[in-house]
């Protein structure tokens, strides 16, 4: 699946099926600090990914004028 | 993971309240929070004039949309900083949402108004943009 990152922004490939719960953790996000993307959809963090999907990780804290976050 | 309230599907699970919640009842969620803390910290007076500052981001236009769902007469104040295209950016969104939202907007241009931008001011002072 293709995941999108922020600061910096970029695509990272990774193999599902995968729980947002261990996406996460293999990038070493704190849960409570970003929202999951699927298509238009929060997803939680219980929620399997299958390996087709499109997914973002939006961090939730964003602001100032170092660029879109 | 289903929703605490309609135990529908959840979108967001909120782990310090250690509850999920669909769309519908966060956003419920959320306007019960802010107006548990207006109440509990005397902030306001139910119907009362506020005027919220806002920055064009997701958060105190969140903000002011709760105050007006809440019943408050929220009026919003926008800043122009003069910081290149994210000020201009920024009092776009907060143009369109003061509009959609159908409350004033006020807005105080620094460059206009005070003869300086926010980058001006921190060359001028040699601070940082945000400590200018």
């Amino acid at each position: 699946m293709k995941v999108l990152l922020r600061n910096p922004k970029r695509e990272v490939e990774v193999e599902g099926p995968i729980t947002v719960h261990a996406l996460l953790q293999r990038f070493e996000l704190i849960p409570e600090t970003v929202l999951v993307i699927v298509g238009d959809e929060l997803v939680t963090h219980d929620r399997k990914l299958p390996d087709d999907a499109s997914v973002e990780i939006r961090p939730v804290i964003s602001g100032g004028s170092g660029g879109s976050t | 993971m289903k929703c605490r309230v309609c135990k529908g599907p959840a979108v967001i699970d909120v782990r310090r309240h250690n509850a999920a919640f669909c769309k519908d009842h966060f956003v419920h969620h959320c306007d019960e929070q802010v107006r548990r803390a207006i109440h509990s910290h005397r902030m306001l007076e139910p119907g009362e004039r506020v005027l919220v500052a806002v920055s064009g981001g997701k958060d105190s236009l969140a903000l002011w949309d709760i105050l007006v769902r809440l019943g408050y007469e929220a009026d919003g104040l926008y800043l122009g900083l003069g910081i290149g295209d994210y000020s201009d950016e920024s009092g776009v969104y907060t143009r369109a949402f003061a509009e959609q939202l159908g409350r004033p907007l006020i807005e105080v241009d620094l460059a206009a108004d005070q003869g300086y931008t926010i980058p001006e001011a921190a060359a001028a002072t040699r601070r940082a943009p945000c400590g200018a």
